[in-house]
């Protein structure tokens, strides 16, 4: 089981095409990582993904529900961290709404406001939204925009839990040493298409970084992992 | 409070206005009460929930706290449709002909705005569009007030006021139908509400269909303004107040609101308006239009949520 893209275009005004000819595969089970520079047209192909933007037919082929979390969120009302969640829940039948939020450590603010929330707090109450969905496929856009190191490892570590029950996870990120950490595949958005798809070993290289940014990067390997750095100038 | 509970209290409060309006005031039972006062409290019922439920449809659509029935110029423009046939007797054959005109306005206003609202407007754009009409159809109506004749005007500035004077059930009957109507249709888009409510991108990736919800909603909403509109007149303050009033209690979810906003806004119009039939002004009974009174009462108890919220804001 997959979701796939297949020959997807995508362009908002004819004279600027933001995904061209892109194929892309997220397998049930794998936390795929999609990264690249800003622009490069990454939220777009969550959103795609998600069948939000217009997209050819035949192009984006999923077989079982799909979540995605946007990088913003904008509520008309100040909705409490558990309306969130049961908003979610709707979905799905069986979610267990207390153990999710246990998991993410948010069951103290079941009854506080978004808005009375750090962003921590906020990223992962709405994370623990789309969990509760209990979708076969979950996209998130920079999840982990707004978290610490303690957190971003929290989230990460849990996701791939969900990784483990048969989810299939894309993650949009600009963290290199995080996707380097946790990444199944990861995906390297470059000029409207993916360049490079594959472990973190295999993508995660100085070249294909410094051909993605035009500056040098440093990668070394700490733990049998690539670490990223950018070099002196 | 729990909600279930909040919302037999509303129904009580809703159900004990109606049922003791007509007596209020009344030593005993008379004609009077059957023919005029009865279905005066009906069509004030009715129309006090329709306002109500027309004002949470369009803060929900519109994601703005500000948004009112009145917002998208669908009142105005009914108010226009009838107030013609108020002020020319000639062109009001029948007692049909100022509801006629009036919905008939309403509706190409809905349609206006929908046609436009598919066009990537956005939220913004459909406001500055309903404000647009607002400012049209005013200026449309100051004309028609201009060329109208002075022996009207009486009449017709007491309809401008919102006033829900009546003999008959047909008004209320209108209201009702209008209401039922639209009430079965957005009922069933109650949870559609909720997702749209929280955030669009994510309603529309849990298969919520944003622009039929758009569409659905504002129409339903300008249906239920045009018919109260072009029964009593604009009535202001219910869409804006009843709705925020329940919000801190209810939550967000339509499933509790709907029914939430019905009640509270359909006891309060028949209080209003009892109030505004048994007021004594210098001895003598004023009847003035419920429009004011509603506005009295609302915009106090407006200012003071809107105080109360503010405080609890984080700062």
């Amino acid at each position: 089981m997959s979701l796939r893209a297949e020959h997807l275009c995508f362009a908002y005004t004819a004279e600027q095409p933001i995904l061209n000819d892109l194929s892309f595969e997220l397998q049930a089970g794998e936390l795929h990582f999609i990264v690249g520079a800003n622009g490069s047209g990454k939220s777009t192909l969550l959103q795609c993904l998600a069948q939000l933007l217009p997209v050819a037919p035949d192009t984006v082929f999923s077989e079982s529900r799909v979540a995605y979390l946007p990088q913003t969120i904008a509520p008309c009302q100040d909705f409490s961290v558990l309306q969130v969640i049961e908003l979610g829940a709707q979905l799905a039948e069986g979610c267990d709404i207390k153990e999710l939020m246990g998991q993410l450590k948010i069951d103290h603010l079941a009854k506080r406001t978004l808005s009375q929330l750090s962003g921590g707090e906020r990223q992962r109450a709405l994370v623990a939204a789309v969990l509760a969905e209990q979708p076969k496929f979950l996209l998130l856009d920079e999840p982990s925009s707004s978290l610490d190191m303690h957190h971003q490892v929290e989230l990460f570590r849990l996701l791939k839990t969900f990784c483990n029950k048969g989810v299939g996870i894309a993650v949009v990120c600009h963290d290199w040493n995080i996707a380097s950490r946790y990444a199944d595949r990861i995906s390297l958005v470059h000029d409207n298409a993916i360049i490079k798809c594959g472990n973190p070993h295999e993508v995660i290289t100085s070249e294909n970084l410094q051909h993605l940014f035009g500056r040098s990067v440093v990668v070394t390997h700490s733990q049998q992992t690539p670490v990223v750095m950018p070099a002196h100038e | 409070m729990n909600k279930l509970l909040l919302l037999a209290l509303l129904a009580t409060f809703s159900m004990a206005t109606i049922w003791m309006a007509p007596y209020f005031g009344a030593a005993e039972y008379s004609e009077q009460i059957r023919t005029l006062r009865l279905p005066r409290a009906t069509l004030a019922w009715f129309s006090g929930g329709s306002l109500a439920v027309a004002g949470l449809l369009m803060q929900t659509l519109l994601r703005n706290d500000l948004a009112t029935p009145f917002t998208l110029g669908v009142a105005s423009s009914a108010s226009f449709g009838a107030f013609v046939c108020f002020a020319f007797p000639a062109i009001s054959a029948t007692m049909w002909a100022p509801p006629l005109l009036g919905f008939i306005c309403a509706i190409a206003t809905i349609a206006l705005i929908i046609k436009l609202g598919s066009s990537n407007l956005g939220h913004n754009g459909i406001l500055l569009v309903g404000i647009t009409i607002n400012f049209v159809f005013g200026a449309a109506l100051m004309i028609v007030r201009h060329l109208a004749p002075p022996y009207r005007m009486t009449k017709l500035e007491h309809w401008l006021m919102g006033s829900i004077e009546t003999s008959s059930f047909e008004p209320a009957w209108v209201v009702a139908t209008a209401a039922l109507l639209c009430l079965a249709i957005i009922w069933t888009k109650r949870h559609d509400l909720d997702q749209y409510s929280f955030d669009m991108k994510v309603a529309q990736a849990r298969g919520v269909n944003v622009s039929k919800l758009m569409n659905v909603g504002l129409a339903t909403s300008g249906l239920l303004t045009a018919a109260v509109v072009t029964q009593c007149g604009p009535i202001a303050f219910i869409g804006l107040l009843v709705p925020h009033a329940l919000r801190p209690f209810i939550g967000h979810s339509h499933k509790y609101m709907l029914p939430a906003c019905w009640l509270l806004g359909s006891g309060f119009l028949v209080f209003a308006d009892t109030l505004s039939r048994s007021l004594l002004i210098f001895g003598r009974s004023s009847d003035i239009p419920v429009g004011i009174i509603t506005a009295l009462v609302g915009g106090p108890a407006f200012l003071l949520i809107v105080l109360r919220k503010s405080k609890k804001a984080p700062h």
